[in-house]
């Protein structure tokens, strides 16, 4: 099984890197390096000038790592005489080497002739290379840390003359190896210059030193990217942390904590700052129970600063986890030509410096209709099949592109395009779609009210609906008469005045008769509602019985109001009949109000 | 062609049921909003989050029932609580709860509106007051008149009374289960009003919802047969009363047994007998008015009250023997204390150690209710005085609800639907008396038809949008005339009396001038509570810096988060019950006790180890394999509600259990008080509790001019400050020290047993050792030859 495994690692190792030669005759004429220890990563940058005294032009050179070193690589690159364009760097073998060194192959920009100079950058990352030493610690006590690394730069070439500049972090520095000239300045710890070192020498140091930088390893991280062509991109990321440096041992004791005089070079990680884009907006901070409240954001030119504070500090050992989302306005990410669009936005983004990320998945929401999807990364990343995402007012679901990587580190911060189409008038379909529901809604609504549903038809409510109906009918009709009166009462005064017998009579004739249709018109509804409701026909026979009472009064009153122009009775007497029509008229009347309003 | 339009314009605006139901549907609407967004208060402030303990329970039963489905919620055995006995959760739930937030997240999820299942358990008790205020709508509208039932719709959806159990985030059972309730009552109105078994079916259905929903279903199962009780006796009996009673109760029943945590207690307890007995007394009467039409009068009388008494005597016997013989369990112990207010003092501490469950002050009644509190007693008065069957009801309703609501502070949540009634047909009553003007019958009655009902509900809507929005109001449009409202709105109101043409102009408007200034003070002062007292999420604290600029203490979920994240996933936490769903929900860690307080003795055990001495506490937790204990102490912040404030109860219910070992005395000073001061009782300051508040609190210092120890809760310095753990090791304190939490160590390899209490005393054992500086290297006597071998080769 083992046999097995090792002869597949060994035939991929066969397929995917590539054959390497080095010739004698190139050679490193100085080399520098520094190497970054201060943090959880380890960072080196070394200068090579290479000479080219071979026989054949070179186009490539070829850099080395120790085993070691290799399995905790996170990042290599290289430039060259031009510091803007990055060198393609991959993974080769040497025929016939003996060494246990894995051997990176730097391609030139451009070849080198015999005798010719090159000078190359190359950065390399190690994350979890530094060992935490003791293990365990107390919260009193400092952090520790082993780096083991080669005092020689690791080179398939001879190197003529070569240095190595160590930076430690600020504080108690245990122990060192020494390998002469060797010397430690401060946090300073210098190897070298060592001459005409030949190829592929080794001498193994070990750096014992106080470290107290967070040693924070996100141990899972995803990245949700939603992308809406309404103007927005949405971004979320979930993180989980754990604290990789010396494990807490004992108690923690929050006294402790509060009196501690160490401030920042406590291992412990209070807070940090996480740089968002600086157009983002709407930033939450939460966990699974809800809003972490002890966060700051402050806004800069560059970018918008979220100092992040767990909410409990994190000593070794110590894990939490949480979601960082925010929107950003589109334009700045998405590009657009016809149909054609391409997102352009960080594979990762920054949480804190000197980052680990072990396991990054990257997943992008593109709009529903969204076709030929092709992602181009900044560098080599993982590609699992694509989902379906739905959310509000989705038929047919948002394509959704998910691509995974493990061990990354700041270096890794670049950006990725992913071209698609799409169609502009998609955007529309969905409001149509809650156009069209709304309009449903509706239409439902008044086909329910309008329509009778009922299996069985209610005799008694219908007959009731139908009385009120007639009562309201009737009202209008009395309402039409109580016009009719005052129109009669007006007439006559009228008459009074200009003593107009003609127009009089006119008036009198078309108002008796509008009168009568009305009369007649509630007695119809009257003998209608006779069978269904007694009850209200009585009151509308009352009703009919005070109209006639009415009717009496003013032929009453009108036959005063001829008399008084006939000369026949004294203005008094006429005002008393007066006042007592209208005292009549205004009894009547609201007896019939009364009548009605009962109805 | 013009005129035309213009009468048709004129039949529109004049048609009054197209206004009416439009106006009546904006009230609702614009109730159910006010109602939504007044609860809204915590999240604005705060966030969208599940508030104080309760509902992290029902919380995480939702959120377990989405995840898994819900039958495994219906067998969820949760072995995360009571450990190590455990929980059969789906057997002691109401589920209505979870299965409603289930269903709408359901629905939501099928719409591919992606929503959280918190949010809507956040969102489900605002939502569900819209409901319950349209249901009080059509109760209120079925026992008086449609404006009597806008006015009830506006009140309980701001009245306090009801908003304190109701606020967003609140998610508990109270949330849905009173629009139930109210809705039940409604259907049960109507049923008892019509007579048909179609609405006494609803009101089943309705019934069997509540069921589902909350234990207090119980008051319905015994106020709607004492409903039926009363009419009865005050001869009001009529067929409809005995369709709808009898299809109910037999509906009613048989559903409510289809929920597991009732089970067969319909049939097998004493709350549920009553409901049985009204049942067959129901049909005894029946039976003897159907027997009236073949006897003689002098005949019947005799055979009534002959049936009567031995019906009701065999009745009671049989339920008593039943009782005795063991197959009807008797009253419970919280039943009891609704009728004794020191029945759970003496023999229930762990309910009296709820403060809800306290007799109710007057001036919590003011403060729930407001104006409330005064006008229903009037409304209550004109339901007296025009009474009918239904009247009957809410007279009944509101009268049980009255005395419950003042035995017990939580129950003062069914008073409020009932009061918001009887307010809204007091006010309404009285609004139709006194807005009345006679100048508007001068008008032409063709104009006054259209005119009436509007202006009837013009004014409500004035007076209630003006309560809703707290829009100051137009008292010279409030003071417009309504005529004749009497004939439109109160079909049932009946008596109106004679005399209020008697009433003069000024009386009128300076009445209705000041109803409408106690309506508007009624909505500041609900505003008011609602945003101080009912919207804390009391799982987060706020408090102000002298700048004025909000300071937020998160150290609930800081404790709890960290427990989450960083002890062992099985790891057992103890606390005091109170913290017990907090920690399962929040920390996601194994509790030993919860508010699910069913277990009196694993909970005295618990009291029994934080007031034990540390030794013996320790045996105690080994014995429950505790790994952690958690403690809240306020004294660095001055918070009242710590375990040092709530510490007589954990005596008090350990006493109960171990009289022998725990006695309340012992804790208190010698003056007879309850202090953790310099005056303390050694066993006081020896006991767990005090130990794990205050270990290592002696060296801080709070403030400047305090000296180090101050307890600013109690606000002294504490009686012991060097407090040394054996047993237990600080393992977490938050940042405001509002909860510590404590490893248990394991046993240590070597009992090392302490000089003074060694039975053989050697005379090395007081070590002579020096501790510190250089030491010679020791040297082994007679060292054993060691021989050095080689390690046998293991071929893989």
């Amino acid at each position: 099984m083992k046999l097995a495994f090792i002869a597949l690692a060994l035939f991929a190792a066969l397929v995917w890197s590539q054959d390497v030669e080095v010739d004698s005759g190139v050679t490193v004429s100085s080399a520098e390096r520094a190497i970054d220890i201060s943090s959880q990563v380890v960072k080196y940058v070394t200068e090579l000038h290479v000479e080219n005294g071979g026989k054949a032009p070179l186009n490539y050179i070829v850099y080395a790592l120790s085993a070691n070193e290799d399995k905790h690589l996170a990042f290599i690159g290289a430039t060259g005489d031009n510091k803007n364009t990055a060198l393609k760097v991959s993974r080769a073998t040497l025929k016939g080497a003996k060494s246990d060194a894995v051997l990176y192959k730097i391609e030139l920009m451009s070849v080198v002739a015999v005798g010719g100079k090159v000078t190359v950058k190359v950065e390399v990352v190690l994350a979890q290379h530094l060992k935490p030493y003791p293990s365990h610690i107390t919260q009193a006590e400092q952090q520790f840390v082993l780096y083991d690394g080669n005092a020689h730069i690791l080179s398939p070439y001879i190197i003529k003359k070569e240095s190595t500049n160590i930076v430690l972090y600020h504080g108690h520095v245990e122990s060192f190896t020494k390998a002469e000239p060797s010397k430690l300045d401060g946090d300073k710890l210098s190897y070298g210059p060592y001459e005409n070192t030949p190829a592929f020498t080794t001498k193994d140091i070990r750096v014992h030193y106080e470290n107290n930088s967070p040693f924070v390893v996100i141990t899972r991280m995803e990245r949700l990217i939603e992308v809406s062509h309404w103007g927005n991109v949405a971004i979320e990321e979930n993180i989980d942390l754990l604290h990789k440096g010396a494990v807490l041992k004992g108690s923690f004791s929050r006294l402790d904590f509060q009196m501690d005089r160490r401030g920042n070079k406590q291992p412990a990680v209070k807070s940090y700052k996480t740089l968002l884009p600086a157009a983002s907006k709407d930033v939450y901070y939460r966990d699974e129970i809800g809003n972490i409240s002890t966060s700051n954001l402050r806004q800069t030119e560059e970018a918008v600063e979220l100092e992040i504070r767990p909410r409990f500090p994190l000593y070794g050992g110590w894990k939490t986890n949480y979601v960082i989302g925010y929107n950003t306005p589109s334009y700045e990410y998405l590009y657009s030509s016809g149909g054609h669009f391409a997102l352009r936005m960080r594979f990762l983004d920054h949480v804190f410096d000197n980052a680990v990320v072990e396991d990054l998945t990257v997943k992008i929401i593109l709009p529903e209709g969204a076709k030929n999807i092709k992602l181009d990364p900044p560098y080599k990343v993982k590609r699992s099949p694509d989902e379906l995402h739905y959310t509000y007012l989705d038929t047919t679901g948002r394509p959704v592109i998910i691509a995974h990587k493990t061990n990354l580190v700041e270096a890794h911060v670049q950006e990725f395009t992913l071209h698609y189409d799409f169609d502009r008038t998609g955007l529309w379909r969905e409001p149509f779609i809650a156009i069209i529901a709304f309009y449903i809604l509706f239409v439902a609504v008044i086909v329910w009210v309008r329509f009778d549903f009922t299996i069985a038809s209610d005799a008694s409510s219908e007959s009731r609906l139908k009385v009120q109906s007639l009562v309201e009918t009737v009202t209008d009709a009395h309402g039409q008469r109580l016009a009719e009166y005052e129109q009669y009462t007006d007439a006559v005064n009228k008459f009074k005045a200009s003593k107009d017998t003609a127009a009089l009579t006119a008036a009198k004739k078309k108002i008796e008769n509008d009168l009568k249709n009305v009369t007649n018109q509630i007695s119809d509804l009257q003998a209608e509602m006779k069978a269904s409701s007694p009850e209200v026909s009585d009151k509308i026979g009352e009703l009919q019985r005070l109209d006639k009472a009415v009717k009496e009064q003013l032929a009453n009153y009108q036959q005063q109001a001829e008399r008084l122009v006939g000369g026949k009775v004294q203005k008094a007497q006429f005002a008393d009949a007066e006042k007592a029509f209208t005292q009549k008229m205004d009894e009547l009347k609201s007896k019939m109000d009364t009548i009605v309003y009962g109805l | 062609m013009a005129g035309g339009e213009g009468s048709e314009v004129n039949k529109l605006l004049n048609n009054t049921a197209a206004w009416t139901s439009l106006l009546t549907f904006v009230i609702l609407a614009l109730a159910w909003f006010v109602g939504f967004a007044s609860r809204l208060f915590a999240i604005i402030r705060f966030e969208s989050i599940i508030h104080e303990f309760d509902p992290w329970f029902n919380y995480r039963a939702t959120h377990h029932m989405v995840e898994n489905g819900f039958y495994n919620f219906l067998n969820w055995f949760d072995e995360r609580a009571w450990y190590p006995l455990g929980r059969i959760v789906g057997g002691t739930v109401y589920p209505g709860l979870m299965v409603t937030s289930g269903a709408i997240h359901y629905v939501l999820s099928l719409l591919n509106i992606p929503i959280h299942i918190r949010d809507v358990c956040v969102f489900l008790a605002p939502m569900f007051s819209g409901l319950t205020a349209i249901s009080t709508y059509f109760l209120t509208r079925e026992l008086w008149s449609p404006g009597a039932g806008l006015f009830a719709a506006c009140f309980i959806a701001i009245t306090p009374g009801y908003t304190s159990r109701s606020v967003a985030g609140s998610y508990d059972n109270e949330g849905i289960a009173i629009f139930a309730l109210q809705f039940t009552y409604y259907l049960w109105v109507k049923s008892v009003k019509t007579g048909s078994i179609f609405w006494a079916t609803l009101t089943a259905l309705s019934y069997f919802y509540m069921v589902s929903a909350w234990g207090g279903y119980v008051f319905i199962i015994n106020l709607i047969p004492l409903h039926v009780l009363v009419l009865l006796i005050i001869g009001r009996f009529n067929y409809k009363i005995y369709v709808a009673y009898t299809t109910f109760y037999v509906l009613g029943q048989v559903m409510a047994m289809q929920i597991p945590f009732v089970g067969f207690q319909p049939v097998k307890t004493s709350e549920h007998m009553a409901a049985a007995g009204v049942f067959g007394l129901l049909h005894a009467y029946a039976f003897l008015k159907y027997l009236q039409s073949f006897l003689s009068r002098k005949e019947f009388r005799y055979l009534f009250f002959a049936t009567i008494i031995i019906a009701v005597g065999v009745g009671f016997v049989g339920i008593v023997v039943l009782t005795y013989a063991g197959y009807i369990a008797p009253w419970s112990g919280r039943f009891y204390s609704l009728w004794d207010t020191g029945y759970a003092k003496i023999h229930i501490p762990i309910i009296a150690s709820v403060s809800e469950h306290q007799p109710t002050t007057w001036v919590s009644f003011f403060f729930d209710l407001h104006i409330m509190a005064a006008v229903f007693p009037a409304g209550l008065w004109y339901c007296v005085k025009n009474v009918n069957d239904e009247r009957v009801f809410i007279i009944l309703y509101a009268v049980t609800a009255v005395y419950f609501a003042g035995v017990m502070v939580r129950l003062m949540l069914t008073l409020a639907p009932v009061v918001c009634v009887l307010s809204g047909i007091a006010f309404s009553y009285t609004y139709e008396r006194y807005l009345y003007d006679e100048g508007e019958a001068k008008e032409t009655p063709t104009a006054v038809e259209g005119k009436r009902s509007k202006k009837d509900e013009d004014s409500a809507t004035d007076d209630q949008d003006a309560r809703n929005r707290q829009l100051y109001d137009k008292p010279g449009k409030a003071k417009k005339p309504v005529k004749g409202s009497g004939g439109t709105t109160s079909g049932g109101a009946g008596g109106r009396a004679d005399d209020e043409e008697g009433i003069g102009m000024n009386v009128r408007s300076i009445v209705s001038v000041a109803l409408v200034l106690t309506l508007l003070m009624f909505v500041v002062h609900c505003t008011y509570v609602t945003s101080n007292a009912y919207s804390h999420p009391s799982i987060v604290l706020q408090s102000q810096t002298n700048d004025g600029s909000r300071v937020i203490m998160d150290d609930f979920r800081e404790a709890y988060y960290w427990l989450r994240r960083n002890t062992h996933d099985q790891a057992r936490v103890m606390s005091w019950w109170d913290y017990g769903y907090q920690i399962a929900g929040m920390g996601n860690r194994t509790t030993l006790v919860d508010n699910n307080t069913w277990n009196n003795s694993h909970i005295a055990l618990v009291g029994k180890a934080m007031s034990s001495n540390e030794s013996a506490a320790y045996e105690i937790m080994r014995d429950l394999d505790v790994d952690y204990v958690l403690a809240i102490f306020g004294g660095v912040i001055g918070y009242s509600g710590d375990d040092i404030n709530k510490f007589l109860w954990m005596v008090r219910i350990a006493e109960g259990e171990h009289p022998s070992e725990i006695r309340e005395g012992n804790y208190f000073t010698e003056s007879g008080e309850y202090s953790v001061g310099p005056g303390a009782s050694d066993i006081m300051l020896n006991c767990v509790m005090y130990k794990l508040c205050y270990y290592r609190f002696g060296e801080t210092k709070v403030g400047y001019q305090q000296p180090a120890g101050f307890d600013r809760t109690r606000g002294y310095v504490i009686g012991k400050k060097d407090v040394e753990l054996e047993h237990l090791e600080e393992a977490y304190t938050t940042e405001n020290w509002l909860v510590r939490i404590y490893k248990v160590k394991e046993p240590a390899n070597r009992p090392k047993i302490k000089y003074t209490e060694r039975k053989i005393r050697t005379k090395r054992a007081k070590s002579s050792y020096p501790k510190k500086g250089k030491a010679k290297k020791g040297v082994i006597k007679m060292k054993p030859v060691v021989v050095k071998g080689k390690k046998p080769v293991i071929k893989r």
